[in-house]
């Protein structure tokens, strides 16, 4: 997919911003603050309706506006024309999604038409930090490709708040929780046993590729895999799953109703990473977070591409500020060869490493949210 | 932000208690009820009185009347052994412009929701029971498709079923008029596992 045109309206400190976008990289250069991150974040926006840095819709508004937009013009490889409008209002307090110009139900029917990938210093927990941030990793991905796998895990979430909610009310409504905790068993059970199905098949599929992109990230011999591990001893295979599932689930309901929450499940399920058989969360070093991570990302953007026959949009927000020149030329030279690629950087020497001679590459200046200088890098 | 008149501000604090009325909006429909002449503001208050002293719900159904029973209820050209259960009143106008459907009604008066604190005791289940000991045959669950809708067809069925009744629920698929292309994932797969044999 490659976005061609970008139009940004009051969005953090951009005004109003208009981008021709080259087919090949587009590098951002600016001080902290310039506004180069709320460029990929807009660009993350028109195409999964969320920011990778916040979930908070009003706090993307630029100071004093009530309104923000973003709209997109795209290509496909098959070379069909598509465009996504996202307008943000503080009344009635949500976003609107229109794509080729239809109103969008929901913003969940966006993910997966225009892949992305991104990697950003907020992407760091997702090899440090708790389950949450691996489950977010890996869901993102099936979602992308699957959008059934969303649907199930939006009907999951709901049942699950339904579910706790009933039982963190159990002292009050004891009788509730008799009648109708199966009804919300029996919810959780059907979305449940698919999700984990689909979890499963995608750490077997994903394996070969964070294997390869492990190897093209560093030169040494690492040993990386991937565990799933669920907090529900069934087989989601079996052809009896959901019943089991339904049973367990009933086997831990004096547990559930004691802790007032659902203890089991695809939301308490852990995706362990593990480098030469020890946890990366717990046992890697600085050096071995940032090489796994970018292997997962290189790895997520090769497994979409292949699964969906169409190169996503890959974003890196300040990734080189930390990586030395060596690495920093490496991952620049592995990105060249890549789909349509948006970075930024505050480091200048990260031009000096830019693959030059290049028309499909463009480099831009922005200071306080507006592109100040337009340099084509012959 | 306050205007310099307190009533068309309290107005306005009316207009926003809506649902789906955001600020703005409620300050565009206060200027407008200030534009227009008296009488339709008299028209409209007057309605507004009507309405809450006027309307109350059947005592069968439980959908809204203004005579108990209910037109619906107390028709002989209906098929009184058939309840199609709802979720709302608004449901049974939705149903009742296809003319259709020439059974009854059962208006549950909402779905299980433990988030908003309702369970069966907040909706009108004792009443379905009750009305389906005798003379009915079959019971349709209408209920919305998402996971509340399914959790209280589910709950209702396991109900009803011991009854020795027929238990049915809507098919869930895609709308007539709509293209395979354009209709979501989600909605396919239900529409799959919905198939029926020719
Ligand atoms: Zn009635």
């Amino acid at each position: 997919m490659i976005l061609n045109r970008l139009r940004i309206s009051n969005l953090r400190n951009h005004g109003h911003t208009e981008i021709e976008c080259p087919e090949g990289t587009l590098l951002l250069l600016g001080e902290n603050g310039a506004g180069k991150t709320t460029v990929l974040e807009a660009i993350s926006l028109l195409c999964t309706s969320r920011s990778f840095v916040t979930h908070q819709d009003r706090s993307l508004l630029r100071r004093e506006a009530d309104r923000y937009q973003i709209e997109g013009w795209f290509t496909s490889t098959t070379s069909s024309r598509r465009s996504v409008s996202l307008v943000y209002d503080t009344d009635p307090g949500r976003k609107q999604i229109e794509m080729d110009n239809a109103l969008l139900p929901a913003a969940a029917d966006l993910i997966g038409a225009f892949p992305l990938v991104a990697l950003s210093p907020q992407h760091r927990p997702i090899t440090a930090g708790g389950p949450g941030e691996r489950r977010s990793f890996m869901d993102f991905i099936i979602s992308q490709l699957h959008h059934v796998y969303l649907m199930d895990l939006i009907a999951y979430r709901r049942a699950l708040r339904q579910r706790n909610a009933l039982l963190a009310d159990s002292d009050r409504r004891p009788a509730d929780v008799r009648s109708t905790l199966e009804v919300w068993d029996a919810s959780l059970a059907e979305s449940a046993v698919r999700i984990l199905r689909r979890r499963h098949r995608f750490v077997e599929e994903f394996v070969p590729y964070l294997l390869e992109a492990m190897r093209s990230v560093i030169v040494q011999r690492e040993e990386v895999a991937l565990r799933y591990i669920s907090s529900m001893e069934i087989d989601p295979f079996a052809e009896t799953a959901t019943d089991l599932y339904r049973e367990r689930l009933a086997l831990r309901m004096d547990t559930d109703i004691r802790r007032g929450t659902t203890t089991s499940g695809p939301h308490r399920d852990e995706l362990e990473i593990l480098l030469n058989g020890l946890d990366v969360r717990a046992q890697a070093s600085q050096g071995q977070h940032k090489t796994v991570l970018i292997s997962l990302k290189l790895a997520e953007y090769r497994y979409l591409h292949t699964h969906l026959d169409e190169p996503p949009i890959l974003l890196l927000d300040d990734v080189f500020s930390e990586l030395d020149d060596e690495r920093l030329a490496n991952v620049l030279q592995l990105v060249d060869g890549l789909g349509q690629t948006f970075i930024t950087s505050a480091n200048h020497a990260t031009l000096r490493f830019f693959p030059q001679g290049k028309a499909q590459n463009m480099t831009l200046r922005l200071e306080n949210g507006v592109v100040r200088e337009l340099a084509e890098v012959a | 932000m306050l205007s310099t008149s307190p009533s068309l501000d309290a107005l306005i604090s009316e207009f926003a208690r809506l649902p789906g009325i955001g600020r703005k909006t409620a300050q565009r429909l206060a200027m407008y009820v200030l534009k227009r002449p008296r009488e339709e503001a008299e028209q409209m208050a007057a309605a507004l009185l009507h309405v809450k002293d006027n309307v109350r719900t059947c005592s069968i159904c439980c959908n809204i009347t203004e005579d108990d029973p209910c037109s619906i209820c107390s028709s002989t050209r209906r098929d009184h052994r058939v309840i199609c259960v709802v979720e709302e009143s608004n449901d049974v106008f939705a149903i009742e412009r296809t003319n259709e459907f020439r059974g009854l009604y059962h208006v549950l008066g909402g779905r299980l929701s433990p988030l908003e604190g309702i369970g069966p005791d907040d909706l009108h289940v004792r009443e379905l029971l009750d009305r389906s000991r005798e003379g009915v045959d079959e019971i349709i669950l209408a209920m919305n498709p998402n996971v509340e809708g399914e959790a209280t067809t589910l709950y209702l069925s396991r109900l009803l079923k011991p009854m020795g009744l027929r238990i049915t629920r809507i098919a869930r698929g895609i709308p007539m008029g709509s293209d395979l292309e354009f209709t979501d994932a989600a909605t396919i797969t239900r529409a799959f596992e919905g198939r029926i044999a020719l």
